[in-house]
């Protein structure tokens, strides 16, 4: 196995809660230094892990060498960190939203090579996500009809720093970027979809800022005889409560699961009866938040080693920052 | 008319609550730290606060015009509990010290200070939720002695309403009946948010004593009648099943020292021991037991039974002292003024609401 030493970019919760506690239990990891725009934040961190924190510096290229870069800040402060890494072959593993717009998607995207960069969508390894995945490629149940996928509940705990998610959509804020990008991007993958079509849509604004987003999508893919659409059926929301849940619609059964890691999926068949389904075999898939960044990181790092593209390359997740952009219309250009 | 500011707006109690002060006509400040956090209620048409009332510095610009303070914040005890202390140690001094001279305050805290509401356990131990509360009650009285504000301590019972979990879940189970409950006639320390509300205004309107409160539904309200009133709501008729105590509610401290200590299989190894000792007859009978209990226990499994809706069906009796001028919680809720109203989406996202001190 090779070694790696990581850099990391940002000190906020989701790396000192989620990444650092993973990368510090991962063979083949050295957590090399951490940076935050907040000092403080960077050395808190670096303390509690015992990692080495550096001030930020006036220019990204002054930061410490690293095999392997970790972008943790918010979207709309990566470019200069894109580029610096790119310059160096540093490989890069941002957290969604990969970029805001789709435009500075492939402008990221076409600066690494393709197994040298990715997005955090850790969902796409989440048992219930593999499991639904399975069923559609192998069609236990026929081919996919619809699906449904709806998240959200009305926005209440302010007790963290919430800021960046009131800034306006063409910056990153709202549901779309910090939510319904993952519903997107778990019926892309899903499906398997190369192509999109909004059909109908919803978007809330308060002011420039996205509050819920509900739309009828044509995901669809496939060439010539081989062709298909699936309807899907999309709502983000921080203004009311959603079914929480991914509904998929085959022939002859439909597949339902909640959006935690640690959900069963059943199956309702049309005949009537109700399945419990369960994968064994294959390759291990998470149950837990934990177990699913720790996927994403191992199979982010095992792609580096073997020059393969992971499964959350960033290549992978451009359709779904284009479906972002396309429901938020004229208020996602920047 | 009374200006009442209410901290902790966005949650979901603070939420329902200031639609319904709202609807009741009430000069009501929301206050949330973020337009994040308050947007379900600028959705709604409230005109919102924002910022930071645990900074002593910010709190006069939220607070300083409000004659009423509603507080009903408690940062989360989960993660890391000395900070949430601290929070919750500014909240509570900050909603005192920075109202309006002369302002009363509302401090709102939980039946969960008394402890473990169980009917069983002779040592009634508060959980960290209910020892952070009843830090915040001396913080919020201390305050107001310091300051000569009037501090009303109002300490809730499961909370009922439009927006609230708990009716959700109630909902629910009436919808897929029989609901299956432990003591249907039992007193549910349940209050509805339109309880809350007149609670609120009667203090707002000089009708009730600083001290504090037990409040709960007026009268107390069994769970019997929060059901059928729920059932009522979403068009149903309430159709009860009583659940069976499971054993380890007579059992359960000394269950749970068992299963600690047979951790490593050390309880069953001790039993075939002293069995090795007893006569045949005793064996026997001991087997007989044991197969009993595993054959009632599989065979109830094949069932699959629905699980009783909750803990807090079973809690003892809390209330002992209560706001006196309350008007009976079933009218409130009958006269229709005391709900949410509904969504008019033309009113969305008004304007935000203007400190009251313009800052430095």
């Amino acid at each position: 196995m090779m070694q790696f030493s990581v850099g990391v970019v940002g000190a906020g919760q989701i790396v000192r809660d989620i990444h650092l506690p993973v990368l510090a239990g991962m063979p083949g990891v050295r957590i090399a230094w951490i940076v935050d725009s907040v000092a403080e934040r960077a050395r808190a961190a670096g303390r509690d892990f015992g990692i080495r924190a550096i001030d930020v510096p006036a220019a990204p290229d002054a930061l410490p060498a690293c095999d392997v870069a970790f972008l943790g800040i918010p979207a709309h402060a990566r470019a200069a960190y894109f580029q610096t890494f790119a310059a160096r072959g540093t490989a890069v593993l941002a957290e969604k939203p990969f970029s805001i717009g789709a435009a500075d998607h492939r402008r990221f995207a076409d600066l690494f090579p393709e197994h040298r960069l990715a997005c955090g969508y850790m969902r796409r390894f989440y048992a219930s996500t593999t499991l639904l995945r399975r069923c559609v490629i192998d069609r236990p149940f026929g081919a996919v009809r619809a699906l449904r996928i709806a998240e959200g509940d009305r926005a209440s705990k302010t007790g963290l720093d919430a800021t960046f998610l009131d800034r306006p959509s063409r910056d990153g804020g709202g549901v779309l970027w910090a939510i319904g990008c993952h519903l997107l991007d778990l019926a892309v993958h899903l499906t398997g979809a190369s192509h999109f079509e909004v059909l109908e849509s919803d978007v809330v604004f308060d002011g420039d800022t996205d509050r819920e987003a509900s739309a009828e999508i044509s995901l669809s893919g496939g060439r010539d005889d081989g062709a298909w659409s699936v309807p899907v059926r999309f709502c983000a929301s921080w203004l009311g409560p959603q079914s929480n849940r991914v509904e998929v619609e085959f022939e002859r059964a439909i597949l339902a699961a909640d959006l935690g890691p640690d959900s069963p999926v059943s199956a309702d068949l049309r005949a009537g009866a109700r399945l419990a389904l369960a994968l064994e075999g294959g390759p291990p898939a998470a149950r837990t938040s934990y177990q699913a960044f720790h996927l994403e990181w191992r199979d982010f790092l095992d792609g580096l080693e073997r020059e393969r593209p992971s499964r959350i390359a960033a290549s992978t997740s451009l359709l779904t920052t284009r479906l972002v952009d396309a429901l938020l219309g004229e208020r996602a250009r920047r | 008319m009374s200006r009442i500011a209410v901290l902790g707006a966005n949650g979901q109690v603070g939420a329902e609550v200031c639609l319904i002060l709202a609807a009741r006509g009430a000069d009501v400040v929301p206050i949330a730290r973020n337009r994040f956090g308050s947007a379900f209620l600028r959705y709604h048409g409230l005109p919102c606060r924002h910022g930071p009332a645990g900074d002593p510095e910010q709190a006069p610009r939220l607070l300083g015009d409000c004659d009423v303070v509603l507080n009903l914040t408690v940062a989360s005890v989960a993660g890391r509990p000395s900070e949430a202390r601290r929070i919750n140690r500014r909240l509570a001094e900050n909603a005192v010290r920075a109202a309006a001279p002369g302002a009363r305050i509302v401090h709102c805290s939980t039946i969960e200070v008394y402890g473990d509401h169980r009917p069983w356990p002779r040592l009634r131990w508060r959980n960290a939720y209910g020892r952070e509360k009843l830090a915040g009650e001396r913080h919020a009285r201390r305050a107001g002695r310091r300051s000569g504000r009037e501090v009303y301590v109002l300490r809730l019972g499961h909370v009922c309403g439009e927006h609230q979990t708990i009716t959700r879940i109630m909902r629910e189970r009436v919808a897929h009946p029989p609901v299956l409950v432990p003591e249907i006639d039992r007193p549910s320390n349940t209050v509805y948010t339109a309880t809350i509300v007149d609670a609120v205004l009667a203090i707002a309107g000089g009708r009730e004593r600083p001290g504090t409160y037990d409040l709960f539904n007026r009268p107390q309200w069994s769970w019997r009648a929060v059901f059928t009133y729920e059932a009522g709501r979403v068009g149903r008729e309430a159709v009860f099943a009583t659940a069976a105590a499971p054993a380890r509610w007579k059992l359960g401290p000394a269950r749970m020292i068992l299963r600690v200590l047979d951790r490593g299989g050390w309880a069953k190894e001790m039993a075939l021991r002293s069995m090795a000792r007893l006569s045949p007859v005793s064996n026997a009978r001991a087997q007989a037991l044991l197969y009993r209990a595993r054959a009632a226990r599989e065979v109830a499994g094949l069932s699959d039974p629905p699980r009783p809706m909750m803990n807090g069906l079973d809690w003892i009796d809390r209330e002992t002292r209560t706001l006196s001028t309350l008007s009976p919680t079933a009218i409130l809720l009958a006269s229709g003024n005391y709900v949410v109203p509904p969504l008019v989406r033309s009113r969305s996202w008004p304007d935000d609401l203007e400190p009251c001190v313009p800052l430095a």
